[in-house]
């Protein structure tokens, strides 16, 4: 029997309190709002203390299971069509809203010296080339797996778990599988100490979310007001498609999707990270109807690779740019936005790598860095909860409806 | 002795008092008129000015005509405190907008010295006697964004403009049109007079990118008061400053081969101003 206390603290409204209450005394009391950055920065230590076994024994054990009980090969297919589909869905969004909305046209002459004043402030700072694609191909094989772990280059520790996972799946005689369901048992235990942490949400959310709201600068916000107002609302028609298309899979009411996807969401908008909410984002496609296995692989893999959210904020930034220096938007001009910013967010997501896309059409992605540096900090909260929805959405379709990889590792270990 | 002889000798000695009073208040010679100074010096010195050869249009923040119509910069700083120091007037003479063409005015003896952003080349070297520098500006390239984004892409990889369709634009007569050709062999080099024609083709988008010192690329990306016209609201759009990392360009005066001492008393001067921390206090006005 829960205390009265523990109701409140774990009920939903109260995590809503944290929220704007965090955000009031970020944004009215700066000075105290970053003083709470020591308990801010533990919770999300606490958080990323546990994203890698988390997501490395998620992906082993799941890829693992499904190789091993067929279907995995059709899972990797499915997933890869899913992201993809999703991917380009959000980019055309962002592209007709970038369209209708024109944020780049009639800026006046006052934001254009202060843009181009940050330009040649980045002008200045930069050294070097920018990294391109082929850098992010060579990320995907580190020379040392350990290295990239302790450096957090997750892209090269996801490349390398997938091997490893479809390895152990495809081992003679199903020997690998005292691994996978080791995996497993290691991902419930990860699970379980995120839980523990996760009895903190209320006091992590509200620490999180004073000190990030007391580091804006409201100022900026003037400058390219009409770009953020296109941001905002893109991704809210993104958000209201995805939870119609999660009502019509899971054939729930849209109040008890939301319901489950809350978790995750509210600590994606605190944590301002793709990877903290990964364990609430796994159970909130389990708990959407995915089965386990698809889950565990699905979210860990689209968290790192296909992330709805990016690919908007480098669409409408690359259509602003585009605006900005008068350039019509062609079918074929919009192709290569909506193929450059898949591919920066595939790559990893750095707004320098945009040349990909902007380069091409003789743009410079230098006015999309010096745009998106100052109100970029205001988009990030929203674009996070967009990825983990696309992911949980992701996992829920990916789904595929073969009964034995519906059976999870230490169920089939049990079996055997 | 006498009182008589008191008196003469009191005489000799009020005379040599006044004689004394009145030399020393003689003007424009710090020491006696007697005093001597070696050769070419004593040249400058006897004819009571000094003439420097500078560019002949505003070449901001070296000279530059100020609102009240007088001389600034630093250049015409330095070069009043040498003819100060020397104890001479100083006078300009600025008939050329060619760089190469100041050499040549020392050359037929028409100035002194050369006090103007002028860069050390081996080239020049074989017309006239360089001092040590006082300067080293970085060398920039100015690049119209739009016209550079695709080859560029954001890099600082200069050497991708090095087309046949590229058109580099340089100020003739100065160091910067020779680096233009070594830089781009490729590429058509257009030059210009000024820095204000060749900035304003580069912002219409008819070059790709303009090679300049620092200063000039700053005149036009953070504006001071002596620049007279600000730049454009989208230069900053427009216009993107690549700082060339290899080697700067070093700034110097200059003389006659014939002047050896005037050279090395200019030598001097400048170890002294490096010395003394005047020289990087005027740096800090006009430049940082």
């Amino acid at each position: 029997m829960k205390s009265l206390f523990e109701k409140i603290w774990t009920s939903p409204a109260f995590v809503f309190f944290a929220i704007g209450s965090g955000g009031f005394v970020g944004i009215v009391f700066p000075e105290y709002g970053s003083q709470l950055k020591p308990i801010a920065d533990l919770y999300l230590s606490l958080m990323q203390m546990i994203i890698l076994p988390l997501m490395t024994c998620a992906i082993i054990s799941s890829l693992g299971s499904a190789l091993l009980d067929g279907g995995g090969a059709r899972l990797l297919k499915r997933s890869a069509a899913i992201f993809l589909c999703s991917m380009l869905a959000g980019a055309v969004a962002a592209l007709v809203c970038g369209i209708i909305i024109q944020p780049g046209v009639g800026l006046s002459p006052d934001a254009q010296r202060a843009l181009g004043a940050a330009m040649l402030e980045g002008d200045a700072k930069q050294g070097g080339a920018p990294p391109g694609l082929w850098s992010f191909v060579i990320s995907l094989f580190p020379t040392n797996v350990a290295e990239a772990a302790s450096k957090g280059e997750m892209l090269g520790v996801m490349s390398f778990v997938v091997l490893v996972g479809i390895a152990l799946g495809l081992l003679k005689d199903g020997v690998g599988r005292p691994v996978i369901v080791g995996a497993d048992i290691i991902l419930q235990a990860s699970l379980k100490i995120m839980h523990w942490i996760l009895k903190f949400l209320p006091l992590g959310i509200f620490s999180l979310i004073s000190v990030n709201f007391a580091k804006l600068g409201i100022n900026t916000i003037s400058l390219a007001l009409k770009l953020l107002i296109t941001y905002y609302i893109s991704l809210a028609a993104m958000f209201v498609i995805m939870i119609v298309l999660g009502v019509l899979k899971t054939k729930k009411s849209p109040m008890s999707v939301l319901k489950i996807i809350k978790d995750p969401l509210v600590l994606g908008f605190g944590t301002q990270s793709d990877f903290a909410p990964l364990a609430l984002a796994i159970d909130s496609a389990r708990n959407m109807g995915a089965n386990k296995s698809t889950a565990d692989l699905v979210v860990p893999l689209g968290i790192n690779l296909s992330n709805v959210g990016y690919v908007m904020y480098f669409v409408i930034a690359c259509l602003f740019v585009a605006q900005l220096y008068g350039k019509a938007i062609s079918i074929e001009i919009g192709a290569i936005i909506i193929v450059g910013s898949i591919l920066v967010t595939i790559a990893g997501g750095e707004v320098a790598m945009l040349a990909i896309a902007l380069g091409p059409i003789g743009l410079p992605a230098e006015a999309a860095m010096a745009v998106l540096a100052p109100i970029g900090p205001l988009i990030q909260p929203v674009l996070v909860p967009i990825n983990i929805l696309g992911n949980i959405l992701a996992a829920v379709y990916a789904d595929v409806p073969v009964s034995s990889s519906s059976v999870s590792a230490t169920e089939s270990l049990k079996a055997v | 002795m006498t009182g008589k002889h008191t008196g003469i000798i009191r005489g000799i000695f009020r005379a040599i008092f006044w004689i004394w009073l009145s030399l020393s208040f003689l003007p424009g010679n710090p020491a006696s008129a007697e005093e001597k100074y070696y050769g070419d010096i004593e040249k400058i010195v006897a004819k009571g000015t000094i003439v420097v050869a500078a560019y002949s249009n505003d070449l901001p923040p070296f000279i530059f005509k100020n609102a009240d119509g007088s001389l600034g910069g630093l250049d015409v700083e330095l070069a009043q405190d040498i003819a100060k120091r020397l104890g001479v007037s100083l006078v300009f003479e600025r008939p050329t907008d060619n760089f190469n063409a100041l050499a040549d005015l020392i050359m037929a003896r028409k100035a002194d010295v050369i006090i103007s952003a002028f860069s050390i080349t081996p080239k020049r070297a074989m017309k006239i006697h360089f001092t040590a520098d006082y300067l080293r500006l970085h060398k920039a390239l100015m690049v119209n964004r739009l016209k550079t984004a695709e080859l560029l892409e954001n890099s600082q990889n200069i050497g991708a403009l090095n087309k046949e369709f590229v058109v580099i634009g340089a100020n003739e007569g100065s160091v910067y049109a020779d680096l233009a050709r070594e830089l781009f062999p490729k590429a058509t080099i257009k030059l210009y007079k000024s820095h204000r024609l060749g900035s304003a083709d580069m912002l219409a988008g008819q070059i790709h990118g303009y090679l300049c010192d620092q200063t000039c690329a700053d005149s036009y990306n953070h504006p001071r008061e002596w620049h007279k016209t600000q730049p454009p609201a989208n230069w900053g759009l427009m216009i993107r400053t690549i700082t060339l990392s290899e080697g700067d360009d070093p700034i110097a005066m200059a003389t006659h081969y014939d002047d050896r001492a005037v050279n090395a008393w200019l030598n001097i001067y400048l170890s002294q101003i490096k010395a003394d921390g005047s020289l990087e206090r005027l740096v800090k006005k006009y430049i940082d």
